[in-house]
Order: C-alpha cells, then structure tokens, then sequence
C-alpha cells in the first residue's frame, strides 16, 4: 500500500513537470513571445528592454529552468496588464470559480444520483428513460448555447433571474439569483456523467452474488437497495463526483464569460485575448495541479472507504 | 415410515424454469418433481448446465430476472404454494423458513459491511431482535459454525477471514432464524479439500441439532455419498433417476448415473468427477430430440432419438426415466 | 506444392477480413433510426450545401438585417430562419456551417485517433521508460484544462481552418492513448500474441497484425464519440471569437453573434446551437449503440 502510494505520488509530480514544460512551450510556438505578448505598435528598442526583463534573450533550456525555479518559489510572473503578480491575481477570483463549481456539482448530484439509481432499478422504466433522456441531452448541448437559452428563457422573457454578474455576492438579499443559471448550465455534462454512472455502478452491485444473498436473508427491497446496494455502488460514485469537482473548476471558462461571472476562468479568457499569458499559464497550471492532486486524493479517499483496502493498508 | 404418510415438507410438481435471451429459449428447468421430507437431505447432482442450481433457486423464487422465469409448477411448503404467495409473503420465508447458502463465500457477503451487521440481519428483520439480545444471538450462532473468537470476529468484514471461515459465516446467517429447510448450493466447490470435509461436517452436525431438511445441490457424488439421504440426478433439466442414496451407488439404473458412479473414486473426495465422462453436457437452448441423453448414451437405441423415456420404477422409491427400463415398470 | 499451400493460405487470408467487414456491414446495416437519418442528413447537407443554400452563405444585406423565421410575424420563406444583423441568411449559415463542422471533426478525428492509438500500441506494447514517458505526456495533457489549452493555443497560432484542426488534434489525442493503452496491456498477455513472438515475427507486424485489429473496436466508438466532442470544441473556440476567421459560416461563431441580439432577435442564437445539439446527439447515439454492439463486455444476455 505504501509502495503504491510512493509510486502515485512520484507519477504525480513527473505528470507536473511535465505539464509546466508544456506550458511553458505553449508561449514559444510561434517563435518570440515578444510579439505574443508586446503590442504591434511597439518601438524595437521596447521589444529590446522586454527581451531583456524577462530573459527572453537567453537559450531556451534556461529559461524554463527559471520558469520552473520561480515557480516553485511561488513567483509566476507578473500581469501585463493589472501589474500585480498573477497568483494573487488568480487566487482572488478563485473563490468565486469554487462556488460555481460547488454549486453545480451539488445540483449535478442531486439529480444524477436518484436518477441513475432508479434507473438501474427498472430498466426501461419511466426513470430510465428520464435518466437517458438527461445523460443524452448533457453530452449533446453546448453548455454555453445551454447558457444562452436559458437567459433568453429566465432572463429576458421571464424576467425572473439577473442576466449576468455575481451581484453583491451569494449572501447578500439576492445573491442567490446571480448562481442558479451559471450553475445549472455548468452542471449539464456533469449531471449526464454523474446519472450515467450511478446507473452502471447501480446495476453491477444489483447483478453480484452477495447482493442475491441478502435478497435471500429475506430483505425487503429498500434494505437491499438504500442500505447494501447503494453503499457498495456510492464508492465508484463518490470518486467520480470529486473528479467532476476539478473538471467543473477548470471547465468553466466559457460559461464564466457567457455569464459574465467573475472568476477564474473569466479571468484565463480575458487575459487570452490581452495577450497576458502570464495569468493563462498559471490558471492552466493550477488547474492540472489540482487535478492531480485530486486523482491522488481520490485513491486515498478509496482505500478509506472501502475496508478492504484499508485492511491492506493497516496490515 | 412415518415420513412417508405425513405430507413432505417440501413437494415441487413439474416445475419448468426458462430463460428467456436474446439467443433464445434456454429451458434450464422443464418439469422437475420431486419432494423433501422433515430432517430430510436430498442431494441433487448434475454436471454444470443441467438445472440443478435453477431448480434450487426457483424454490426461493430468485432466478436471475429479467431473464429467469419460472414458467409453470408449484412449489408446496409447509402446506402452500410458493408461486402463488405475494412477494411480501415471500420475503418472510426467505431466510426465515428456508435458509440458503450459495457456492461462492468470496462473493456471498457484502464487502463493506462487518460479519456482525450481516449475520444479525435476518434476525432483525424476521424475528424483530435487537440490542444484546441480538448482539448475543450472532456470537452464539457463530459459535455454533465453529468461528473461533466469535466476539472479536463480529466486528470485523468478510475480507479479513478464509474461504472456509466466509462459507460457515453464510451458513450462521442461514440457520439464524432456525429454518425447516437449508437449501445449499454447491457449498463446497470453492474451497480446498481439507475444507470441504470440514464443512460437510459442519453441515451434517447443523442438519441434526436443528432437525434441519436439506436440499444439497452438488456435481461430486462423493459428498453426496457423505452427506445425503435420497439423490436425484439432473440431466438436461430433468429428473432422469432418483433412489436412496445406498441403492444408487450400488445399483444406478440409468446410463448417464452408470457413467458418474463408475467415475468415483473410493475414498477421495476429487472436485470434477463428472468430467469422465465422454461428450459435452447439451446446451439447454437447443437440446436434442428424444431422451435428452441419447447423443452420449453407450446404450443408445432408435426410439431414444425420437421420443422422452417415461418414468419407471426400478425397485421401491427407485424411479428412472430411460427406455432401458421402460419395460420394468406397469 | 502450389495447391497445398493456396488451400492452407486461402480460408486464413480471406476468412480473417472478411468476418470483421461482414460484421461490420452487418452492424451498419442495423443502426438505430434517429442517429442514422440525423446523420445521414447532416452530412447529405454538408455535401450539397452549395444546392440546398438559398443565398450566398457571407453576402450582407444591410436592408433586411434581424428578419425573423418564415413562420412567425413579419417573416418570408425566402429566409425561413431569418437574417442576423448584417443580413446574412441564417439557414444558408447553418447548412454551410454543417460543412465546415464535418470537415474539422472527421479530420481532428482522424489524427488525434491516429496520434493517440500510435502511442498507446508503442507504450502499452514497448512498456518500461516508453510507457513511462509517453503516459505522464498523456497524463499531463489529461490534467490541463483542455479547452483553456485549446483557447491559448488557437489564440496564438491565428485564425485559420488548419490551426483549427491542429488545435483541435493537439488537446483531442489523450483520450485514444489512454482507453487503448490499457486494451493493449491486457492484449499483448494473449496466447496469439505469445505465439507470434515466439515465431519470431518483429514488432511492428505483431503491433500491426495482431494488436491493432484487435482495438479497431474500441477505436471505432471512441472516434464516434469524439466526433461530437470535437465539434462541440471547434464550437466554443467559435463562440469566443477564435479559430476561423470571422467571415466564415461556423455554427460556434454564428451563436458568438446572436447573443448581444438575445433579448430581440433570439433565432440568431437559437438555430445554430439546434445544428449542434442535433449533430452530437447523432453522434452520442451512434457512439453508444456501436459501443453496446462492439464492446463484449456489453453483450452478455
């Protein structure tokens, strides 16, 4: 169990290194960042005191052994654009991208797991074809489009919900009204992923022989299911959803600028198109480091669920 | 006897049992009698595909669904007719009347569940026990199926213990509410030899101190010969012999029992002893014309291929479905 | 000699393919109604979109901008969608638009499979220091933000319909790598595969004649999937203004210019992301039919 965990971590951090090789590259494709990131307008003398600053004009090779020692020493750089050290830049909005997140998984879960369970109960019954109906329809719509609509549908013909913003935030008077369309439409995909899988986590548990033993104890259908089914199939369940947390905090950038909300990925999609890759990098970063971290986490989290693993561990 | 004037604890009439895939019709179970007396144990043997688990698991009404259907028969217990009750009825005799344990003990508990949660739960559910009362009911009932440190062990989940320890654990929950009848099915497959006479043990000690009857389902006429009253021999979904297991032994009547207790060995218990003989078990999805046996039969004669044998009589409570012995019957 | 060795070759050479095209003609021949005319007509328009179009697909006409659809008040059926706000004939967009969407998925497709099944038959194969760097490649494209990559790089590289494509193929390979990875490790553990390498055949053919046929299947449903995906990708860097030049009838794009006009004109907005929507869900649809029909671990019962 150790060993594995040593091996998981080491992968891990091979994973972000090699992450940060890429993100670094990413800026060098097209030759001189100068031109990424200068304006066209700019005089060769201010491309020249550019180059110098940022060592643009040393081998590449130590330039991103710089890149990867800031890093480490928690200095990415600094916003062209807001002048502040992209970090802390990035760390302000960060909350804000959390609770979308939060609140869409929540959502995601709320559906998807009755759903998915009722599903694998009866299959082809009224609830699977619902289930089937949600799974299809989250992996067909286009969040963002998804996003649209439903301003056209509860904003602006309704009249019902802000078109836009944070407000003065969740807890204030109306807070709470700025959330529900960013979430609800940032929660589609999850929501079909997290129906989907509860359906077939569901459906191996109801088929397996210990299962058909405590049918044959004499349990009464709810035992079976709310108590042994759904604790055995919550397992799976559980580590999908944490890994949905992650793929919801990177994943909103496009519904972020849909919605005008300002967090995170808001942030990465302005700073694209400012030219100011600094934040993108670190936004991308920060992203695969908590999908990492997470992976890493969520077996863990496994082997604390489920006593077999944890006798492993102990032993 | 007196066993055989009062009525059987058990009686199954021409039960049929059916699959339905999308391949087809698998009539896995297609008119099965036979009856189960008090403090009886019948040993059903057949080798793997020859209905023997589906006729088990039809009594407790627990085929596979939706695929699994029992198409006709009843099943007489205690005086009614399983197939009729509702399934609340149902639920109540299930591990409160008839208690099962299954072949696999690997698969048969729930891994994230403790020993104690699991061995309890049948008594919480059929006799409503709870409290020390029931905490200790369990460790009585593991001690009586020989768990060593039966305080200790309720705590702990089926992944710390054997295979044998796992299977003896399932046979507590399934004598836990004191049932008339223990159904097992191959309950000793999984587990290594040593073991496997252990628990035959087990279970022949349990079958007197609780005056249990019992259904053992098995491929190894060995264990049958250990443990069993009365045998019946499954081909094809069907009865094709019954006897007391003695008369059996000594003198089978059909080809398919012949070609199984020559393949015996005295005195081990050996695991695929049915595999001697020559021939694949049919598929019960396109099974042959005639007696179902007829392609592997050394005896086999033209009227085998085209019509079922019917059922005779050899001697007393000796009865055999073959044409070799059509003529003994009237 | 001749005749007894065309008798040994003949049933191998011809059984062996022709089982997996039958099989395949067979499954094609069984697909599901709705993916197969949403499909089928998607790509019927993409390929005619020159005869189905009714107006030039870029032209502006200043004098009839925001015309509603044909069947709602002050709408014509020579524009049954309507006009955006330079004029331009929305169904005229969209048809062009399911060209333009065909062409990118199929060909992201197409590389990103190639790419991603390539190494994962080297890494899954190979093993050792080649599977331990071509998996952590893997692992850290996997753990960035995949449209967030694909956004800086589209950003940077320009509009176009290559960059497009090459943005697309760049982030899009990681899921061929990692699903086919583990198909191989558990297929290179195979008696045929054994025999092979005992009988001395090299590497690349045992890649190529034993491994690779065997993951065709599950290549099959993971590009079907992919498809949608990808198109639903090639949206999003639309809608936020990059990837193809802003002239060119892309659905993504032509959403980006209906949302300012919600509030007034909503079937600018509305018909494009009805082209998408329809479009994946044929693809999700096929994608989970052939899966259930590919895949044997779905055919039990």
């Amino acid at each position: 169990m150790h060993d594995y965990v040593l091996r998981r971590v080491l992968q891990g951090i091979a994973t972000i290194f090699v992450v940060s090789l890429v993100i670094f590259l990413m800026t060098r494709i097209s030759g001189d960042p100068t031109d990424l990131m200068m304006s066209p307008y700019a005089t060769t003398q201010e491309r020249e005191v550019f180059r110098r600053t940022y060592g643009l004009d040393r081998p590449l090779g130590s330039q991103y052994v710089t890149f990867v020692g800031n890093a480490m020493r928690g200095d990415l750089g600094k916003s062209l654009r807001w002048g502040d050290p992209v970090v802390r830049l990035v760390w302000e909005r960060f909350p804000n991208t959390l609770e979308l997140a939060l609140a869409a998984l929540g959502i995601a879960l709320v559906v998807g797991l009755p759903v998915g369970a009722f599903s694998a109960l009866r299959p082809n019954g009224v609830f699977d074809n619902v289930g089937k109906i949600v799974a299809l329809a989250g992996q067909s719509i286009p969040n963002f489009w998804l996003g649209i609509m439903l301003i056209l549908l509860l904003a602006v013909d309704l009249r019902l919900l802000p078109t836009s913003g944070r407000g003065d935030g969740l807890f204030s008077p109306n807070g709470w009204k700025y959330l529900i369309m960013p979430a609800l439409t940032l929660s589609s995909f999850s929501m079909a992923a997290i129906t989907r899988l509860t359906r077939s986590a569901m459906l191996d548990v109801l088929d397996s022989e210990y299962i058909k033993m405590v049918r044959l104890k004499g349990a009464s259908t709810t035992v079976l299911i709310w108590k042994h089914a759904l604790k055995n199939a919550l397992i799976s369940i559980l580590t999908v959803a944490s890994l949905q947390l992650v793929i919801l905090l990177s994943g909103s950038v496009v519904i972020e600028s849909v919605f005008g909300w300002p967090g995170m990925g808001a942030l990465a999609v302005q700073a694209v198109f400012g030219r100011d890759y600094a934040v993108v990098q670190f936004v991308a970063l920060l992203s695969a480091v908590m999908f990492v971290t997470v992976n890493l986490l969520v077996d863990i989290l496994y082997a604390v669920l489920d006593p077999r693993i944890r006798y492993e561990r102990s032993a | 006897m007196s066993a055989d004037e009062r009525p059987p604890l058990l009686e199954v009439r021409e039960l049929r049992a059916y699959f339905f895939t999308r391949y087809g019709v698998g009539k896995a179970v297609d008119g099965v009698s036979f009856v189960v007396h008090e403090a009886e144990t019948l040993g059903i043997v057949g080798e793997s595909g020859s209905g023997k688990s589906v006729t088990a698991l039809s009594i407790v009404r627990a085929l596979p669904r939706p695929a699994g259907r029992i198409v006709s028969g009843q099943i007489l217990f205690e005086g009614r007719d399983l197939l009729a009750v509702s399934e609340a009825e149902m639920r109540r005799v299930r591990g409160s009347r008839i208690g099962t344990i299954l072949q696999d003990p690997m698969m048969s508990l729930d891994p994230v569940f403790s020993i104690g949660n699991q061995v309890a739960e049948p008594l919480r559910w059929h006799l409503r026990m709870s409290g020390a009362a029931l905490r200790e009911r369990v460790i009585q009932l593991l001690r009586e199926v020989r768990i060593a440190m039966p305080g200790i062990r309720v705590t702990e989940y089926p992944h710390q213990m054997s295979g044998g320890m796992r299977q003896r654990i399932v046979g507590a929950m399934a004598i836990a509410c004191a049932p008339k009848l223990l159904i097992a099915d191959e309950p000793t497959t999984a587990l290594d030899v040593t073991i496997q006479a252990q628990f035959l043990d087990l279970l022949a000690d349990l079958k007197i101190s609780h005056g249990l009857a019992m259904i053992l389902i098995t491929h190894d006429l060995g264990v049958v010969a250990r443990v069993c009253d009365r045998v019946a021999v499954m081909y094809g979904g069907r009865i094709v012999e019954t006897a007391p297991v003695r008369e059996l032994l000594a003198h089978p009547a059909h080809p398919y029992t012949q070609a199984l207790v020559g393949s015996v060995p005295r005195i081990t218990l050996r695991r695929d002893d049915l595999d001697a003989i020559e021939g694949q078990p049919p598929d019960v999805r396109r099974l042959p014309d005639g007696c179902t046996f007829h392609p592997r039969c050394r005896y086999v004669v033209d009227r085998c291929r085209s019509e079922y044998p019917p059922d005779a009589e050899v001697c007393v409570g000796h009865r055999v479905k073959c044409w070799l012995h059509a003529g003994t019957a009237s | 000699m001749s005749v007894r060795l065309s008798v040994e070759r003949l049933p191998r050479v011809r059984s062996a393919p022709e089982s997996r095209l039958g099989k395949l003609a067979r499954a094609f021949a069984q697909v599901p109604v709705i993916p197969g005319v949403v499909l089928t007509i998607v790509v019927l328009t993409a390929v005619f979109a020159d005869v189905l179009a009714l107006h030039s697909p870029t032209a502006t006409d200043l004098e009839h901008t925001f015309r509603p659809p044909a069947w709602t008040a002050g709408g014509s059926w020579s524009h049954p969608l309507g006009t955006d706000n330079l004029g331009r004939d929305i169904y005229t967009r969209i048809v062009y638009g399911s060209r333009l969407s065909l062409i990118v998925g199929f060909i992201v497709v197409f590389i990103g499979g190639s790419l991603g099944t390539t190494l994962a038959l080297v890494a899954g194969y190979v093993g050792k220091w080649a599977d331990a760097l071509i998996m952590r490649v893997t692992d850290a494209f996997f753990a960035m933000p995949f449209l967030l990559v694909a956004i800086v790089l589209a950003a940077i590289l320009g509009p176009s319909l290559v960059n497009l494509i090459v943005v697309l193929a760049a982030v899009g390979w990681t899921r061929y790598a990692r699903v086919i990875r583990s198909e191989v490790l558990r297929l290179k553990e195979m008696d045929f595969v054994a025999a092979a390498k005992l009988a001395g055949t090299r590497t690349p053919l045992i890649l190529w004649r034993h491994i690779f046929p065997n993951v065709v299947n599950t290549l099959l449903v993971l590009a079907t999937l992919e498809l949608g995906s990808t198109i639903i990708a090639a949206a999003a860097l639309g809608f936020l203004g990059l990837g193809l030049p802003p002239t060119v009838p892309a659905w993504g794009s032509m959403l980006a210019e209906g949302r300012p006009y919600i509030a007034s004109a909503w079937w600018i907005a509305l018909f494009p992301g009805l082209a998408i929507a329809v479009t994946v869900l044929g693809t999700n649809l096929l994608g989970d039919w052939l899966r259930w029909r590919l895949d044997p671990r779905y055919r039990q019962l």
